[in-house]
């Protein structure tokens, strides 16, 4: 049987914010609106998840006028597929979770 | 003036975002280029203030704030007890010039070993781990401690007194330093003149010779092979485990207790340092014990049992080390303890492992032939 893992819930409020839009590229900001996390919360679960190679960043390439540049997040197919997981196994959710993906991202709520 | 505040905020957060690692910096860097976007006022100085928690967390800044304290604490109290040293022993005391020899030599091991080899990384810098920095910087105490012993031996000696360290030889200093050094090269040479001797053998070879020395060498040199092993243990490219270092520390504490209680419980000194010296290498055979079989395994038998028997001594040593210099710290048992629970914590820890080592070994090889009706 496989471990039960349990990923915090400003974890998991990151995750399902990303996995609305997966293909949509995000910032600190506009995530930190969505979830409510500070960003003494949110940046530190981002660096995880990139770490992790589930989360890819970039920096945006044109210099937009009036601010700064802003450094860019989305899921990568792993991250979607282990977020998706993760997320379905959440109690009222599908029981369709794959466990592996689910301890994949455990790493970061430890 | 809270646009100010938050101006301050975002230069200071700048600046401090460059003690991060250069994975880590862009994140920081992130997190400052979007403070503008936010709302002025409170919600602004809020991102702020997470950016700074951000770069505590990921440059690991509470572990390294903590040990550098710890390392300016151990500065102070160096500088403490040369000059205790100093206002101790008067001009006329013939011994005063040795005493603040030894001082000195032990604070200066200190100060200079850590700078000196920095660059082999033999002591150098401290390993990644919580044990490890907290090993150092005790132990760097401990000399400090010893330090401090001198001094009070010195202070209730008085002038030509009964318990004094002679008068100061800079032939007797440099021979017991040379034989410091030879002790630590026997591994070394036993090594790589005899690969083929035993593990269990080298190291009662070391013990052996390690006794002499410690018999032979004035107590300065003692605090330098002492401050050197502190560091060679913590340093990077210690071979020391995490398991061995946490083994170690947990059975050095009967032995602390037990010197703490003992003086006071028996009223004889020299009887409460025996039984001291027997729960010292009795735990110190557990650690050994218990270190051997935490090694995980890997390599060839020969090459685990190795291992083994290296890092089950490690924790003994460390487990009769932390030990004696414990009960040289904090009861009437001074000095004596410190070489004593280094000796029995190396013959507990090499008699602990050499018991498991082998025993482990052939439960291993059980475990594999129980698998066997599987893989056929």
């Amino acid at each position: 049987m496989a471990p039960r893992v349990k990923l915090s819930a400003q974890t998991l409020a990151v995750l399902r914010a990303l996995v609305a839009e997966p293909s949509r590229w995000r910032y600190g900001y506009d995530l930190a609106s969505e979830t409510g996390l500070k960003s003494g919360s949110l940046y530190p679960i981002l660096v995880r998840l990139a770490d992790r190679k589930l989360v890819e960043a970039h920096w945006e390439e044109e210099q937009p006028a009036g601010r700064p540049r802003r450094h860019m997040y989305r899921l990568t197919d792993d991250g979607l597929a282990a977020a998706s997981a993760a997320l379905a196994a959440q109690p009222g959710a599908s029981p369709t979770a794959a466990p592996a993906a689910v301890r994949r991202l455990a790493g970061e709520s430890s | 003036m809270t646009a100010r505040l938050a101006s301050a905020l975002t230069r200071t957060l700048a600046g401090a975002a460059r003690m991060l690692p250069a994975d880590r910096r862009p994140w920081a860097e992130a997190l400052q280029a979007e403070a503008d976007q936010i709302p002025v006022g409170r919600p602004r100085l809020a991102w702020l203030a997470g950016g700074f928690w951000l770069i505590a967390k990921e440059g690991g800044m509470a572990r390294k704030i903590g040990y550098w304290t710890g390392a300016a604490a151990i500065a102070a109290a160096a500088a403490w007890v040369v000059w205790l040293s100093w206002r101790a022993a008067g001009p006329a005391d013939p011994e005063s010039v040795t005493d603040r020899v030894r001082v000195l030599v032990g604070a200066g091991a200190l100060a200079s070993l850590p700078w000196v080899a920095r660059r082999r990384g033999l002591f150098g810098p401290v390993a990644d781990s919580g044990v490890a920095r907290l090993v150092r910087i005790g132990g760097c105490a401990a000399i400090c401690v010893m330090g401090l012993g001198i001094v009070r031996v010195d202070r209730h000696a008085g002038i030509n007194g009964v318990v004094g360290s002679g008068h100061f030889s800079w032939l007797r200093e440099t021979a017991g330093l040379a034989i410091l050094i030879g002790v630590f090269a026997v591994p070394v040479v036993l090594k790589a003149r005899l690969p083929r001797t035993e593990p269990e053998a080298s190291w009662l070879t070391v013990m052996v010779i390690g006794v002499g020395a410690l018999v032979l060498v004035p107590m300065q040199a003692f605090a330098v092979g002492l401050a050197a092993l502190v560091f060679a243990a913590t340093s990077r490219r210690s071979a020391v485990t995490v398991a061995s270092w946490t083994v170690g520390l947990t059975a050095s504490l009967p032995t602390a207790i037990a010197a703490c209680v003992l003086p006071f419980v028996l009223g004889n000194l020299y009887s409460a340092m025996v039984i001291v010296a027997l729960v010292a290498t009795v735990t110190a055979g557990c650690a050994g014990a218990v270190a051997a079989r935490l090694m995980p395994e890997a390599g060839s038998p020969d090459e685990l049992h190795a291992a083994r028997i290296r890092q089950g001594t490690y924790s003994g040593a460390i487990s009769g080390t932390i030990g004696g210099l414990a009960s040289a710290a904090f009861s009437p048992i001074l000095g004596e303890m410190i070489i004593l629970g280094l000796l029995a914590g190396l013959v507990g820890g090499v008699l602990g492992a050499s018991i498991t080592a082998p025993r482990t070994a052939r439960a291993a090889a059980g475990d594999l032939s129980a698998l066997e009706p599987d893989l056929q």
